[in-house]
């Protein structure tokens, strides 16, 4: 980093518009800035640390007072319109290029209250961004903490020699300048990445789940297991039961007990089945009895009978036509006689005469004995057929007769051999008790079943979730997988940047101790006072060891001596931190003598960074030290204080470099 | 004695009581029928000749013979002829006479005889 410029208005003792050129040039990094007790140079240094880091900056003159005080007090007592505006300019290498940045801030008080207005400039350009977060942007350019280490008051820095004062220096300069705040801050954002993975809660909430799922498995398992046993165990009583069951049913029905219970039954079967059998017998006494059944035994005779009044029949009709044939034969053959011959005539009659004996003969042969009625001959002729009817009929109820009273005769039986109450009573009540245990022992086990089918089909829906729960966390594990890579690998870098942390500070604290050691010794009369110089990483407590291997207090150096010991602990730091900020030193020879005076500006100015602003009086840098630090000035200016109208302005040179008008 | 009048002894009536008893026939007539029958189809003559028929169980041909009193004549008359007799109606009223008693008596002779069925089955099975 490169002041370039700053300029000042209406700040403080400056009036109008104050600009002071603070570019270098290889080996002369010096710009000495002289200027009397009052005549603003801390204004200066104030001016600068103000356009930076605005109400944050530590500038001197500020006290216990607010920040808009501040601003309404430092602009110039006759500024009118009360606008006041401290400009800074600088180049700085940001991201590997040069850049120049031009930070302006003004502000301006009307009535009571105080405008402030930051406008940064980027390579000429105004970036509203930046002007906006200025106040973080500045931390990454040049931090606050480190900047009271470069812009500081030679007046001041003896105390820097007390070792407390000077370890929350060291330790400010060690975090903001050697990088290792930029590995805390790296460490903690990896823990707040880490912190972001939540996720193994999830997860132990899925396991606990399937945990939950498994137990309950395994409870339906042990259920399962106790149901089988108790539905084992009565299956077996079950059996037992019913081969006991078996055996009283068996004595029970030897006994005759089926016939005991059945005895009602059998009663009205038996009433049912004689009433039937009375009511065929009645049918056949009444209906089949009086009808003509009783000719059936008579077959023979009845055929017989049938012939005889065939017979008479036959014999009764020819009797009745024999007269009739002969009148009429008497006078056929008298009509023949005319028409036949005698032969044939004779013939006719001597048939005709045989027919008519034929037929008388038959009557002869056949008395009239049965002389059956003609009206009742239909009935003869059709009793064959009536006969067989009614003996189909009757054989019909006659076998129906005897199936009734073979089924009675057997209910008889066995309502003879139904057995006495009181033989069967005993056993009765033993079947029916056992019957009863029978049965609910068969309720018991089906209920069990039931239990058991209940158990399983739970288990089954278990097992469904539990499978469920398997994939919904396969899924979650995919992610959280993710996760814990992340935390795990957040962690080991975690551990590898503390690690780091640890070996860059103690590499950087050596180089310091290195540093600032032979800056003293560089800059000491007494080179042999201090032989060796510790810093303590953990507290950054400054350890000094004298030429006898003790620790060295010191407060048992000269006032100068610690001036000297606080001015190389800053030049250590600046080397270390690799020269890239400028030194800003106000006062810087306040009490030392003139050796050691001689011995800063030979060997501290010229060296202590590429941009060195000297803020000094006459009596610090006079005209011998000024003749010495010559080479190496490459801007000169005196600040000159009017002291009628109180106000500062700047005017290039030096007392006694050439051109410079005096006001003393 | 005449075929309009048919009588029976005192004997037979007993047997005829016992009968209608077991068979649960009610009428007189119609066990007379049976007994008839079942003597006629008996080939030989019956036995016994002079039957005293002096109970109270009296009945006309008519009621005795039923619808089928035309066969049952000639069934008598038949029998009659085959005894070798003129089929006067003396004779067929003797041989009635004996007929249904000879009948009557070997009906009620029959141990095996229990029921209706038992009688009717003699006929038709």
């Amino acid at each position: 980093m490169l002041l370039l410029n700053v300029t000042l208005e209406n700040y403080g003792a400056y009036k109008g518009k104050q600009s002071l050129d603070l570019t270098t040039r290889p080996g002369r990094p010096v710009i000495l800035i002289g200027g009397l007790n009052g005549c603003g140079k801390t204004t200066l240094l104030d001016a600068i640390q103000l356009a930076l880091y605005g109400a944050r900056a530590r500038t001197s003159g500020r006290g216990t007072r607010t920040y808009d005080d501040y601003l309404r007090e430092s602009i110039n007592r006759q500024a009118s319109p009360k606008h006041a505006r401290v400009v800074v300019e600088f180049s700085t290498t940001v991201e590997g290029r040069e850049r120049i940045y031009k930070v302006v801030r003004s502000w301006e008080v009307k009535g009571k209250s105080v405008r402030e207005f930051l406008n940064v400039l980027i390579d000429g350009e105004l970036d509203l961004v930046v002007s906006e977060q200025w106040a973080d942007y500045v931390e990454d350019l040049l931090p606050l903490e480190a900047s009271s280490l470069f812009f500081f008051d030679g007046e001041k820095i003896e105390s820097l020699a007390n070792p407390d004062r000077a370890a929350s220096v060291i330790a400010s300069a060690v975090q903001s300048l050697f990088g290792l705040s930029s590995v805390e801050r790296l460490r903690n954002d990896l823990l707040a990445v880490q912190r972001r993975q939540k996720i193994p809660r999830e997860d132990r909430e899925a396991l606990d789940k399937i945990h939950q799922f498994e137990n309950q498995i395994r409870e339906c398992d042990q259920l399962r297991d106790q149901i089988n046993q108790r539905v084992a165990s009565m299956t077996s009583g079950l059996e037992v039961a019913e081969r006991r069951f078996a055996t009283i049913d068996e004595a029970f029905a030897k006994e005759g007990g089926d016939l005991y219970s059945r005895r009602a039954e059998l009663e009205s079967e038996r009433s049912q089945t004689a009433s039937q059998l009375k009511s065929i017998n009645e049918v056949l006494a009444s209906t089949i009895a009086t009808g003509p059944l009783p000719l059936l035994l008579l077959a023979p005779q009845l055929s017989a009978v049938r012939e005889q009044v065939e017979r008479e029949r036959h014999a009764s009709e020819a009797s009745q036509v024999i007269e009739v044939l002969s009148e009429r034969d008497s006078k056929l053959l008298s009509l023949l006689r005319d028409l036949l011959p005698p032969n044939d005539l004779a013939v006719a009659e001597k048939h005709l005469s045989a027919d008519r004996q034929e037929r008388v003969s038959v009557i002869n042969k056949t008395p009239q004995v049965l002389n059956f009625p003609s009206e009742s001959l239909s009935q003869l002729m059709s009793l064959d057929e009536i006969l067989r009817q009614e003996a189909t009929r009757a054989s019909e109820l006659i076998e129906q007769a005897q199936l009734h009273q073979e089924r009675l005769s057997v209910l008889d039986r066995q309502l003879a051999g139904v057995p006495d109450h009181d033989v069967i009573a005993v056993l009765l009540r033993e079947r029916d008790s056992q019957r009863d245990d029978v049965t609910r022992l068969r309720m018991e086990l089906g209920k069990l079943k039931e239990e058991l089918d209940a158990t399983r089909r739970r288990r089954e829906q278990l097992i469904l979730d539990r499978e469920r729960a398997y994939k919904g966390r396969a899924a979650k594990l995919a992610k959280v997988e993710d996760a814990e890579r992340i935390v795990a690998y957040a962690d080991k870098v975690r551990g590898t940047m503390e690690k780091f942390g640890a070996a860059l500070l103690q590499r950087h604290i050596n180089k310091l101790e290195v540093a600032v050691l032979k800056s003293f010794q560089y800059l000491m009369r007494k080179s042999a006072l201090v032989r060796d110089l510790r810093i303590d990483t953990e507290k950054f407590t400054l350890t000094l060891v004298g030429p006898d291997d003790r620790e060295l207090d010191p407060s048992r150096l000269s006032a100068g001596e610690r001036q000297l010991l606080a001015v190389s602990l800053l030049w250590g730091l600046a080397k270390v931190a690799g020269n890239r900020l400028p030194t800003v030193i106000d006062t810087p020879l306040g009490r030392l003598d003139s050796r050691h005076r001689e011995h800063l500006v030979d060997r501290y100015f010229p060296q202590a960074s590429h941009q060195v602003l000297l803020l000094s009086t006459d009596e610090e840098i006079d005209e011998y030290l000024l003749s010495k630090l010559g080479p190496s000035i490459a801007h000169t200016y005196t600040l000159i204080h009017d002291d009628k109208t109180f106000t500062t302005s700047v005017e290039k040179g030096y007392w006694w470099s050439g051109g410079t008008v005096h006001v003393a | 004695m005449s075929l309009d009048n048919v009588r029976l002894s005192q004997p037979a009536k007993d047997q005829l009581i016992r009968l209608k008893r077991i068979t649960g026939i009610k009428n007189w007539n119609t066990l007379c029928r049976w007994a008839l029958a079942l003597s006629l189809r008996d080939p030989s003559p019956p036995l016994v000749r002079d039957i005293n028929t002096d109970s109270s169980v009296e009945m006309t041909w008519k009621t005795f013979a039923g619808s089928y009193g035309d066969i049952y004549l000639a069934l008598l008359k038949h029998q009659c002829l085959a005894d070798g007799r003129e089929p006067t109606e003396e004779n067929l009223s003797h041989i009635l006479t004996v007929h249904v008693h000879r009948g009557i008596g070997h009906l009620a002779g029959r141990r095996d005889l229990k029921s209706v069925a038992d009688l009717i089955s003699l006929a038709a099975l």
